[in-house]
């Protein structure tokens, strides 16, 4: 992936969250970066830190979070950049799908307009031209009918249908950066295909860097070219989909590939199952914040955090994970 | 797990669901559930999968007589359960529980573990309180979790402890039959493995019949002796779990199965022309 210079790199992000019952730590030091037309996917389980990680890139993070580190954004550093400057870059450069459409779309208006606006308010076109490319818009992801649908209301839309409208108002503005948080999570699983099929024939088209993010390993697969999996606020993996998933090094990725039932492995009378639950922000464990559920844990577990790297090296654009007592060969 | 009982725990035939939907001008019937036969032996578990919408939870709610059906016969051991009245539903209400998707929502936040567990011992006029309290601590211990949690209120758990509450809820009166209506949907990925683990130990453990929603197949085929394919209300397909899981024959259980994302087989499924 090193021959395109990134759309978004970040380094050393510290998301911090002021609550009443005093600071939360929601991201410690994460390091992550995407290329133009490459798929990263961040995957974990709740609270693990997926949205907030990608939503200090989008600005859609509370006011209450603090966000500390480095996101540069096409070369250029965006932390504590002018506020104008940066409304003005995020409208135009990123667009953001989330997991329910119904929450994304306004359901006093017609779908068509919904999308006219963005051209109206960023492209300043007129109304009736707005209309006809919102129509265009329509067509390019695989609405039928276009024209009928765009005059109707985002009730009298199917499910995939909507995520369909949210992905054409992502995207109308040729964004680089495509964010997608849980996109296909609220979807029919022949609905998530065809969405996760058209989420990566636009970014082939257009050339767009996607960051998707997922708590469900098979759509992490099925479209990533790298992975991150995160646990706790940390990425404590990293790597190409085919080096986390065929060779996971990390006990915590390998405990969840193992304990996910699977079509045709039913004769199994138990599960791998991994102990105990995920921590809450306010309790994480000290040292490595998985060791009181890892079966491989050691002492130093219990006290000193590990790096993210590589047998081999310190870069981690390669596969590199954390952990202080990684399981031998494969 | 092949039973010698030749009479099925439950029994559904012809059942249908109406609902009318639209003013009353221009009233229309949509057919939630659409002519559906099918038996549950003692001891079994059903799978029931299907997109949304094609009737998988009107079937849960008709079976656990929450809804009552348009047209059709559900017999649970022999019974009628549409003429049950007075004592005898009381008892069909004990012996069929059921256990859905959101913990959270079926907890009363303002009781505590101890008293929503044993909620259901009071109603039914079951043992004594000292009884009921040391029935509560082995229904938690069943689940696995520690006795301090009867002091605990919902939202002081987590969701997999909070599932784990309403599967001991649901044992309490030691019931036959346990309707599951995507009990792990809303659980973090490493929890499932755990309540899945947790649902097929009691049902050795206690003899239990099963009927399993899910959406996710392959945990419902760890589950399920049997599946049940549905589509718009109808039953498309079913046989056991190898039967339709590694030869489908109707092409909607074809299409849900190639809808599968496995991490080793559909590995890059999407990437295509970029690679």
């Amino acid at each position: 992936m090193g021959n395109l210079d990134p759309v978004v790199s970040v380094s050393n992000l510290d998301v911090v969250f002021n609550t009443s019952k005093g600071p939360l730590q929601a991201i410690n030091s994460t390091n992550w970066s995407v290329a133009p037309g490459e798929t990263f996917v961040i995957l974990g389980e709740s609270g693990a830190g997926k949205s907030v990680s990608v939503h200090a890139v989008s600005g859609l993070l509370p006011n209450t979070a603090k966000v500390s580190g480095s996101i540069k954004f096409e070369g250029k550093e965006i932390l504590g950049a002018h506020q104008e400057e940066l409304r003005k870059l995020r409208a135009e450069k990123i667009g953001v799908i989330f997991q329910d459409p119904l929450t994304s779309l306004d359901p006093c208006f017609k779908v068509g307009a919904q999308i006219a606006e963005i051209f109206t308010v960023h492209k300043g076109m007129s109304k009736s031209d707005a209309w006809d490319q919102a129509v265009n818009l329509l067509d390019s992801v695989q609405i039928p009918d276009p024209k009928r649908r765009a005059d109707q209301f985002s009730h009298q839309l199917s499910g995939g249908q909507r995520q369909r409208v949210v992905i054409a108002m992502a995207i109308a503005l040729n964004p680089t950066l495509l964010i997608a948080d849980e996109p296909t999570t609220a979807l029919d699983a022949s609905v998530q295909v065809a969405v996760l099929e058209l989420i990566q024939k636009l970014r082939n088209d257009r050339k767009m860097a996607v960051v998707l993010i997922t708590h469900n390993i098979g759509v992490a697969a099925s479209i990533a070219d790298r992975i991150a999996i995160m646990y706790a606020g940390r990425i404590v993996e990293t790597g190409t989909a085919r080096e986390v998933l065929e060779t996971p090094k990390h006990p915590y990725t390998q405990a969840l590939l193992s304990s996910m039932p699977r079509i045709g492995s039913s004769s199994a009378e138990r599960l791998t199952t991994i102990s105990g639950t995920p921590p809450s922000l306010a309790t994480i464990p000290h040292g490595c914040a998985f060791h009181p559920r890892c079966t491989r844990a050691i002492e130093i577990c219990k006290t000193v955090i590990p790096t993210l790297s590589n047998a081999q090296s310190a870069n981690i654009s390669q596969h590199a994970f954390a952990c202080h007592n990684p399981k031998e060969g494969k | 797990m092949m039973n010698m009982d030749t009479n099925p725990l439950i029994e559904v035939k012809s059942l249908v669901k109406d609902y009318k939907i639209g003013k009353r001008s221009s009233r229309t019937i949509l057919r939630a559930v659409d002519n559906v036969d099918f038996s549950i032996y003692r001891g079994r578990a059903l799978g029931v999968v299907g997109e949304s919408g094609s009737g998988k939870s009107t079937v849960a709610s008709i079976l656990a007589k929450l809804l009552a059906p348009t047209s059709g016969s559900v017999k649970f051991d022999g019974v009628e359960i549409n003429q049950l009245t007075g004592i005898e539903l009381k008892n069909f209400r004990r012996r069929v529980q059921t256990v859905f998707q959101d913990p959270f929502s079926s907890l009363n936040p303002k009781m505590t573990v101890m008293k929503s567990i044993s909620e259901p011992l009071v109603v039914h006029k079951i043992g004594t309180k000292e009884e009921r309290i040391a029935r509560v601590y082995d229904l938690l211990e069943m689940v696995g979790l520690e006795a301090s949690y009867a002091e605990r209120y919902p939202h002081q758990l987590s969701g997999g402890q909070a599932q784990r509450v309403s599967i001991a809820r649901a044992l309490a009166l030691q019931p036959e039959f346990i309707i599951l209506d995507e009990p792990i949907s809303s659980l973090d990925l490493s929890i499932q493995a755990q309540i899945l683990n947790l649902l097929k130990e009691l049902q050795g453990k206690f003899q239990l019949t099963y009927l399993f929603i899910g959406h996710d197949l392959g945990t419902v085929a760890f589950i399920s002796d049997d599946i049940c394919v549905m589509e718009s209300g109808k039953i498309v397909e079913m046989g056991s779990v190898d039967e339709i899981f590694q030869h489908p024959k109707h092409e909607y259980t074809k299409k849900l199965l190639s809808a599968v994302l496995d991490p080793t087989k559909d590995l890059g499924r999407f990437l295509g022309s970029s690679r």
